[in-house]
C-alpha cells in the first residue's frame, strides 16, 4: 500500500525528514485549560498513528494540582486507573523554530479504542462547531489575549510569593496604549511574535494594556478550533519565552490589585463565505439571525459564566466599573455590557463577548458561547432591550452575573439550553469540578471576598495560566 | 385520611420540617419495625404522621410530632393517650419511658420499648440511612460490609454484585455516615479504609460531599 501524501510530500515520514523532525511534542488541553503532553521519539510517534500514544485517564480527570478527581465520576474513566489516548490532529503538526529537531502537534483525548471522549475540551468544541455548521453557518472568531509581564523570573516570583513583582512598564500608573510602556516590552514581544509565526499563528496587533505590566495580543480571526489551538499555543509560547528570558508572565485572571486579565472573544457567522449578521434591509443593519443569536447569548450568559470564568480567581475581576461586565446585557459599541455589538459594515459586523477571564479554557469557552447563540437561533428568541446606558452602577434590582464559582455553577446546572447542546453528563462533570475547586479553596481557610488573591491561588494559577 | 401500607424500603417517615432528633427517632422506629417484622399502616393527618400497628396485640397508633411522640392504644385518633414521651427519652435507653397507670401492662411496655429504643449502635443506624440514600441516588448495586476496628459488631447491607468493605474506628464511621466528613478525605488521611472499585469510591465520596453540603 502506498503511503498517504502529506502536505505536498509523498508521506508524513518524508515531510518529517525534510523538516528534520526527530521528536514530536504532543499537546492536549485538559478541563482547566492547562496544556499537557509528552515529548515523543519520532518512531514512537509514527508507530502510534493514527490512534496516538497512551496517557493516564486521570489526565482528563484531575484538578490543576494533578490530583485525580476522586469525588465525582465520568463514564469515560476506567473502573481502576487506566490509560486513554492522545490522538494527534496531523493538520496541526508544525516545527519548532528554536529546537530544530522538534515538532509540535495538537491532540484530543480519546478512549483506548479510538472513540471520542465527549468530555475532551477540543472534542466538545468540534461537536458544537459541527452543530453550527449543520445549521448552515460557519464561524469566524478571535480572542484578545491579556497577560501580565514581569522582570522577575518564575522562580524569583515564587520565592517572593508573587508579591511586589517588577512589572514591565515605564510608567508607575495604570496607563493604556502608552508607547513608552510598550517599548519596554517590545524585546519580549518581538521574540514572542517570531515564535508565533514559526507555528503559523497569525497576529494582528499588541499593545500596552491598563494593568501594571499588562499586554494585550490580538490574533487574526479564524475558525473556532484553529483559534482555540492558537490561543493554547500562544499561551505556551509566552510562558516559554518568559522562561527563556528570565522573566515571568501570567494569564491568571486577577494576580494583583487593579486591572485584571480578560479574554474577550469576538465571533461572527458566515454562510457561503458571506457575513450574515449584517442585513442592510433591517433596522440598524441587524439581521434576524443576529438578534436571535444575541438573545441566546444573553439568556445563557449567567450559565456560560461558569466556563468563561472558571476559577475562584476569575471572579475577583467581576466588580462594577472595573472593566469586566457585571450584567447579562448587550449594546452597540458598549464596552460595559456583557455583549458588545459592532454592526457598522458587513465585513466588520461581529459580537464581542466580554465576560471571559484570562484563565478560561478557550475550547470550552468557545463551545459555551456558540451553544448559547445556537440555542437562541433554534428557539427564534428575541433579545431583551438593548442597553444604551452604562451597564455598571445599575440599580440593585437589575440581576448581576454570578459573583462566585459556585453561583456560576448553579446557573449552569439550571440551564437546560446549554445542557442540551453541551451534553448533560459533561456539563454535570464540569460543575462538579468547579465545586471540587471551591471545596479545596475553602478547606484551606481562604476567603473569596478578600481584596487580595490567596497564596493558594498564586500557587495554582500564576505559573499554569 | 389517606392510608398506605408501609413498604419494606420506606423512606424515613417524618414531616418536611423534621428536626434532626425526629429523624433519628424515625430511623430507630423504622429499623425496629423491620426487626420486629411488623406491618404498619402510615397515615398523614393534620401535620403529624401516624404509624398504625393493627397486627400487634395492642392496636397502637404512634404519632410522631415535632417535639414528642405520642402512642395511643386503639386506632381512633381520639383514643386515650397511652404514652407520651420526649424524643430525647425515646432514643436514650437509659431513661425510662413513662406509661400511664392502667396501661402499664408488662407486654405493652416491652413492646413499646422494643419499638422505640435504639438497638443498633449509632454508627450502624447512620450507615443504614447512608446506604439507603446510596440506593436511591447512585447507580451501583452494592453488597456492603462495614467493620469498625474497635468493635466486634459489623454492619452488612445490600445483596448486590459489587462488594465494598469499609473499616475504621466507630467514631470515624459515625462522622462519615452522619454527614460530617468526606469519604475520600478520610481514606487519604488514613482514618477510614474503603476497599472497592475506583468508581464506587468516587460515587460514594460524591454522596458524602452532597450530604455534608446539605444538598441531600
Amino acid at each position: 500500500m502506498s503511503p498517504t501524501p502529506f502536505r505536498e510530500e509523498a508521506s508524513l515520514e518524508q515531510w518529517m525528514d525534510r523538516h528534520h523532525v526527530k521528536r514530536v511534542r504532543s499537546f492536549v488541553t485538559n478541563l482547566d485549560g492547562i496544556g499537557l503532553g509528552k515529548y515523543c521519539n519520532r518512531s514512537k510517534f509514527l508507530n502510534a498513528l493514527p490512534q496516538g500514544h497512551n496517557i493516564a485517564d486521570v489526565a482528563l480527570a484531575a484538578d490543576s494540582e494533578s490530583t485525580p478527581h476522586l469525588n465525582f465520576w465520568h463514564s469515560f474513566r476506567h473502573n481502576v486507573m487506566g490509560d486513554i489516548l492522545l490522538k494527534p490532529d496531523l493538520d496541526t503538526l508544525v516545527t519548532d523554530g528554536l529546537d530544530t529537531d522538534l515538532g509540535h502537534v495538537i491532540c484530543e483525548f480519546t478512549n483506548i479504542d479510538g472513540t471520542a471522549i465527549n468530555l475532551c475540551p477540543r472534542t466538545k468544541l468540534k461537536q458544537v462547531v459541527k452543530a453550527v455548521n449543520d445549521a448552515g453557518f460557519q464561524v469566524k472568531a478571535t480572542c484578545e489575549l491579556e497577560f501580565f509581564l514581569f522582570e522577575d523570573s518564575f522562580d524569583e516570583a515564587r520565592h517572593k510569593q508573587y508579591q511586589n513583582l517588577q512589572a514591565i512598564e515605564s510608567s508607575p500608573l495604570e496607563t493604556i496604549y502608552f508607547l513608552r510602556d510598550s517599548y519596554r516590552a517590545a524585546g519580549f514581544m518581538n521574540e514572542v511574535i517570531k515564535r508565533l509565526e514559526w507555528c503559523g499563528i497569525q497576529w494582528e496587533a499588541w499593545n500596552d494594556e491598563n494593568g501594571h505590566g499588562q499586554i494585550e495580543l490580538n490574533l487574526v480571526p479564524t475558525d473556532p478550533i484553529t483559534l482555540a489551538d492558537n490561543v493554547m499555543r500562544s499561551k505556551q509560547i509566552i510562558f516559554e519565552t518568559a522562561s527563556d528570558l528570565g522573566m515571568s508572565a501570567t494569564f491568571m485572571a486577577h494576580p494583583q490589585k487593579g486591572f485584571s486579565n480578560g479574554m474577550h472573544i469576538h465571533h461572527s457567522l458566515l454562510s457561503d463565505s458571506k457575513p450574515i449578521f449584517f442585513d442592510a434591509t433591517k433596522p440598524a443593519n441587524r439581521s434576524d439571525l443576529l438578534l436571535h443569536w444575541i438573545a441566546g447569548l444573553v439568556d445563557t450568559m449567567p450559565a456560560a459564566t461558569s466556563y468563561l470564568c472558571p476559577t475562584i480567581n476569575s471572579f475577583r475581576r467581576m466588580r462594577e466599573f472595573a472593566a469586566p461586565p457585571v450584567t447579562a446585557t448587550w449594546g452597540e459599541e458598549n464596552k460595559s455590557t456583557g455583549i458588545r455589538l459592532i454592526s457598522k459594515s458587513p465585513s466588520t459586523t461581529r459580537i464581542e463577548h466580554r465576560v471571559g477571564a484570562g484563565d478560561l479554557n478557550p475550547y470550552l469557552a468557545l463551545a459555551a458561547i456558540l451553544a448559547g447563540g445556537l440555542s437562541g437561533f433554534a428557539r427564534k428568541s428575541i433579545p431583551p432591550a438593548e442597553c444604551t446606558a452604562l451597564a455598571w452602577g445599575l440599580p440593585a434590582e437589575v440581576p448581576r452575573l454570578p459573583r462566585s464559582i459556585m453561583e456560576a455553577a448553579g446557573e449552569l446546572a439550571r440551564s437546560q439550553a446549554l445542557k442540551d447542546i453541551l451534553g448533560d453528563e459533561d456539563v454535570d462533570y464540569w460543575i462538579k469540578s468547579r465545586r471540587h475547586d471551591w471545596l479545596n479553596f475553602h478547606a484551606r481557610g481562604n476567603d473569596p471576598d478578600d481584596s487580595n488573591p490567596s497564596q493558594w491561588e498564586y500557587d495554582r494559577y500564576f505559573n499554569l495560566f | 385520611m389517606k392510608s398506605q401500607v408501609m413498604p419494606d424500603q420506606i423512606a424515613i417517615i417524618t414531616m418536611k420540617d423534621a428536626t434532626p432528633l425526629e429523624l433519628v427517632l424515625a430511623r430507630v422506629i423504622r429499623d425496629n419495625i423491620k426487626h420486629l417484622h411488623l406491618t404498619l399502616d402510615v397515615q398523614h393527618h393534620q401535620g403529624q404522621v401516624n404509624l398504625i400497628a393493627g397486627t400487634s396485640a395492642f392496636n397502637l397508633t404512634i404519632s410522631c410530632l415535632a417535639e414528642k411522640i405520642i402512642i395511643r392504644r386503639g386506632l381512633q385518633k381520639d383514643a386515650k393517650v397511652s404514652l407520651s414521651g420526649s424524643w430525647a427519652r425515646s432514643v436514650n435507653p437509659g431513661m425510662p419511658l413513662k406509661i400511664k397507670g392502667r396501661w402499664q401492662h408488662p407486654r405493652f411496655t416491652a413492646f413499646v420499648k422494643q419499638l422505640l429504643i435504639q438497638n443498633q449502635r449509632p454508627w450502624q443506624v447512620a450507615a443504614q440511612e447512608f446506604f439507603e440514600c446510596v440506593h436511591d441516588k447512585v447507580d451501583v448495586d452494592l453488597r456492603v460490609k462495614v467493620q469498625p476496628s474497635n468493635e466486634t459488631t459489623c454492619f452488612e447491607w445490600g445483596s448486590g454484585n459489587e462488594d465494598i468493605t469499609i473499616t475504621g474506628n466507630s467514631s470515624s464511621l459515625q462522622r462519615l455516615f452522619d454527614k460530617q466528613s468526606i469519604l475520600i478525605e478520610e481514606v487519604v488521611l488514613g482514618r477510614i479504609q474503603c476497599h472497592s472499585s475506583l468508581r464506587t469510591t468516587t460515587l460514594l465520596s460524591e454522596l458524602t460531599i452532597n450530604r455534608l453540603l446539605g444538598e441531600l
